[in-house]
């Protein structure tokens, strides 16, 4: 049987950076971590006997995110528009806009405004590749609302890509 | 374009891969267990313990006054009899007293009695640290008091030349229990209030720690923002071990433990009780990225972030350093305070040293 130490230590770096991308804050994403494994220590009785104690701590980790977010204790925000890339989202070298515009630090900038649900979404659906049945039962939501969530957001993030992309840059 | 589903797929590992989480372990397992207590087994038995004890002192008071005096139901006579006097009339904070008492010694899920936005400072072997005892932990030479200088919000703020000014200050809307209860002031009661402000007041530091810290300055205020989040802003100066030794003893004395009993409003747990602020520092101690060559500031928060300690380690206190910190946090609502020279203003005796 691990004991909580032992599964923290395991657990902790790839937790941490779930945490982070949930948070888009190195700090918070480490207070993010220790409030979800002090939920865990005091469950711990119960997590050390589940057959996927990780998932069951990635819950926590994801829920306890959304629920600071509900709370507003997040005061700082990013800002509409002060991140994004300096310069313009002007053509590229090759000539092709689209790919300059697309910029990764763009898209992370679009992703940290999102609301956190949908975040979320995201996060568990291309960094921990989890299914939409799973994401539900990480949400504790129904899948269908995963997919109709994920597919707001994507668009979302779409529809902000094409208008940078086209020059209507903010 | 890329699709975007592989542009946030990209992006989402990149950023993961940016984490440097080779520390991310350390010392973990062990805040986690600070803060969700020791054994959460006996966790459970000790407020259950606590919540009883409680009740059986609320129950002992309510018979002694039935038994000495009147009824609380029936009118009092005129006069009374002999040793029915005051003196053995419970008034309707004493049985509140005792219960905060007993409490403030029990396990921290005990659901706390102390309003939101207050910070009791428990003191299990030292003098109360209040007006009434100048002396301080033990005799350490009081300091000059300096004066408070109000704040943006000065109108509403209920800043004090002392925390016992703070307490007798504080509305009773906002908990008039603790502040008109004997234990803000009495000589030999374990509480000694350090941060006393009313929502939406501000500021209440205590000059009393001022005094009884020789020279370091050390300040406390609870602010309660609108979000319902209540913050505890400390502010220690000085040398570093005489700052960390202030903080984690409260009198520059080891030997003198300090608890510090923190209630937030809303708070799912009562994580910060019973905890000395010491063992909360190492959750999360970062240095701020400001060095201007007159001192470096530190900072730790608890793990609900509610709870913020900044330290200086050395050097006087500028106002670059000031505005670094308020645009480091970004709390400017909350932190603005900080830029009360009431609580930055170095000492001047630690300045001369």
């Amino acid at each position: 049987m691990v004991t909580f130490e032992e599964f923290v230590a395991g657990q902790a770096a790839g937790l941490l950076r779930l945490a982070y991308l949930l948070t888009g804050d190195r700090h918070l994403a480490e207070d993010l971590l220790q409030t979800a494994m002090v939920k865990v220590y005091r469950r711990w009785r119960s997590v050390e006997r589940a057959v996927q104690p990780e998932a069951y701590v990635r819950r926590i980790l994801v829920n306890t995110s959304i629920t600071w977010r509900r709370r507003h204790v997040w005061l700082e925000r990013p800002t509409a528009t002060g991140s994004l890339p300096d310069g313009g989202l002007g053509a590229g070298p090759d000539g092709d806009p689209a790919e300059e515009l697309a910029s990764r630090e763009a898209v992370w900038q679009l992703l940290l405004r999102l609301p956190p649900r949908a975040r979320a979404v995201l996060v568990l659906r291309f960094f921990e590749d989890l299914d939409d049945a799973t994401i539900a039962q990480v949400l504790g939501v129904a899948p269908s609302t995963v997919r109709s969530t994920a597919s707001r957001a994507l668009a979302g993030l779409r529809a902000e890509l094409t208008t940078m992309a086209t020059g209507g840059v903010r | 374009m890329k699709d975007v589903e592989e542009l946030v797929r990209a992006v989402l590992h990149e950023r993961a891969a940016d984490v440097d989480d080779g520390d991310a372990a350390a010392g973990l397992a062990e805040r986690a267990r600070r803060a969700g207590g020791r054994s959460p087994v006996r966790r459970t038995v000790a407020t259950g313990v606590a919540a009883a004890a409680a009740v059986v002192v609320v129950l002992a008071v309510h018979l002694i006054t039935d038994a000495s005096g009147p009824s609380s139901l029936a009118p009092a006579a005129p006069g009374g009899l002999p040793g029915r006097g005051p003196a053995t009339t419970v008034s309707s904070g004493w049985p509140f007293a005792s219960v905060a008492t007993l409490t403030s010694t029990s396990v921290g899920v005990t659901r706390s009695p102390f309003p939101p936005g207050r910070v009791p400072l428990t003191s299990q072997a030292a003098a109360p640290l209040t007006p009434s005892h100048p002396q301080g932990c033990r005799g350490f030479p009081p300091a000059t008091p300096s004066t408070p200088e109000p704040g943006p919000d000065a109108g509403s703020a209920s800043a004090g030349p002392s925390a016992g000014a703070g307490a007798a200050s504080a509305p009773p809307a906002s908990g008039s229990a603790p502040s008109g209860s004997p234990s803000a002031t009495s000589p030999g009661d374990p509480f000694a209030w350090i941060a006393l402000s009313p929502p939406p007041a501000v500021v209440a530091v205590s000059e009393d720690l001022d005094q009884v810290l020789d020279g370091i300055r050390f300040g406390g205020q609870s602010i309660d923002p609108p979000d319902g989040r209540s913050i505890t802003v400390y502010v220690v100066t000085g040398p570093t071990a005489r700052a960390a030794a202030a903080v984690a003893a409260g009198c520059a004395r080891p030997d003198v433990p300090v608890r510090i009993r923190y209630v937030a409003r809303g708070a799912d747990a009562l994580t910060g009780v019973g905890e000395t602020l010491d063992r909360s520092l190492p959750a999360s101690v970062r240095p701020l990225a400001v060095d201007d060559g007159g001192g470096r500031w530190l900072s730790g928060t608890d793990a609900r972030r509610n709870r913020l300690c900044l330290y200086l380690d050395h050097g006087p206190v500028t106002g670059p350093m000031k505005r670094d910190l308020w645009i480091r946090y970004g709390d400017a609502v909350e932190l603005w305070l900080l830029d009360s020279r009431t609580l930055l203003e170095p000492d001047p005796a630690w300045a001369r040293g």
